[in-house]
């Protein structure tokens, strides 16, 4: 249910900076969205059709990149990819690994006209 | 021929019309070979989702930084026993330090009018079909309240299990409460919420003989999600181990 209030925060943003530069329609607003980063991807598609109704983003085209999880293990140095929730790595078994990728949640362009 | 884009458009006039003289013509200006364009124009934006309610939080934080205010965001799903555990270690504490409490619920002021018969100054925020605290209410809500300095400020968030796990509302501390009667898979249905807290309190801790749930197995799935997670197994309604969670409070606080 948050994926509503985080589709109104994209479109509101991507609003502010069209406008701050001169636009009159949004073409396109690409975002990252990460494995892990606690938005459900589906959710987030049927939010943002919502969200943009009735603005100037309403005939955007928007392009959601998936981003994969991957963390490096602290102990043997190995990356991997992290799947099922399961934080620990696969080859050594260490519990201390640093998360590389995959908490992305962020606008990455917008095309303006 | 148009010089930018090669098109046929041999002639591009603008024409000026001063709309408080009965449009009369002011200037008209012919530009040769050129037209202007309607351009798509790309913009870099690379900014996080998130950013406007990490700002606020962030001031949040230092606003309570500044005046020695500990603050803790309990979290956990409706009915899992949040104004239960307040209610038990406002009791006890009450008389040891200040304490302010902020509620959140999607609608009345049931859990607020609980914690006011302790005599503490207590701040209802209803979100309305909203399912978690953003950082602007606790913003709001402390401008009402302005905590004395060295108090602790306890924030109840939302009833749910998801949503409030993405929302950083400036408090120092997260904690989650889970009741055994949940059963023992939940952390690894709903991680995100087990990744962001500090300590996990496993209430209802009295009903262990009357239900078929493996403890040692809902620890083995919460150190799976987060072995950083502290756990204190208690039961508010029997009085069980509540001085555990006194201590683990005011271990954050001397730190």
């Amino acid at each position: 249910m948050h994926e509503l209030s985080i589709a109104i925060e994209i479109i509101e943003t991507s609003i502010k900076i069209a406008t701050s530069n001169q636009a009159s329609t949004i073409k396109e607003i690409e975002i990252d969205v990460g494995a892990i980063s606690g938005v459900d991807y589906d959710a987030l598609c049927v939010a943002l059709d919502s969200a943009k109704l009735n603005s100037m983003a309403e005939n955007a085209n928007i392009k959601i990149n998936k981003i994969f999880a991957k963390a490096l293990c602290e102990n043997c140095k190995k990356q991997f990819e992290i799947k099922e929730f399961e934080y620990f790595c696969p080859f050594c078994f260490s519990l201390n690994i640093d998360i590389i990728t995959g908490k992305e949640l962020k606008i990455k362009h917008i095309i303006i006209e | 021929m148009c010089d930018s884009c090669g098109c046929s458009n041999e002639h591009y006039s603008i024409i000026n019309f001063d709309q408080t003289k009965n449009n009369q013509i002011i200037s008209h200006i012919l530009y040769e070979n050129m037209h202007l364009h309607h351009e798509e124009k790309r913009i870099e934006v690379e900014q996080d989702v998130l950013y406007k309610n990490n700002l606020i939080a962030q001031k949040n934080r230092g606003y309570f930084d500044a005046k020695n205010v500990i603050t803790f965001n309990i979290v956990g799903s409706p009915g899992s026993g949040k104004t239960s555990i307040l209610e038990s270690f406002v009791n006890k504490y009450k008389d040891i330090k200040k304490i302010y409490v902020i509620e959140g619920d999607q609608h009345s002021n049931l859990d607020a009018e609980r914690l006011k018969k302790y005599g503490i100054n207590v701040i209802q925020i209803n979100t309305g079909t909203g399912c978690h605290l953003n950082a602007q209410m606790i913003y709001d809500a402390i401008k009402e309240l302005k905590p004395d300095d060295n108090s602790l400020i306890f924030i109840e968030n939302v009833g749910n299990l998801v949503c409030p796990s993405l929302f950083d509302l400036g408090e120092n501390y997260r904690i989650l409460v889970l009741s055994i009667t949940e059963g023992e898979d939940k952390p690894l249905k709903y991680p995100y919420m087990f990744q962001s807290s500090h300590l996990c309190i496993i209430n209802k801790i009295d009903l262990l003989p009357y239900l078929e749930i493996d403890v040692s197995l809902l620890r083995d799935n919460i150190n799976k999600v987060n072995h950083h997670l502290d756990i204190i197994e208690i039961s508010c309604k029997k009085d069980i181990n509540i001085d555990l969670l006194i201590k683990w409070i005011e271990n954050k606080i001397v730190k």
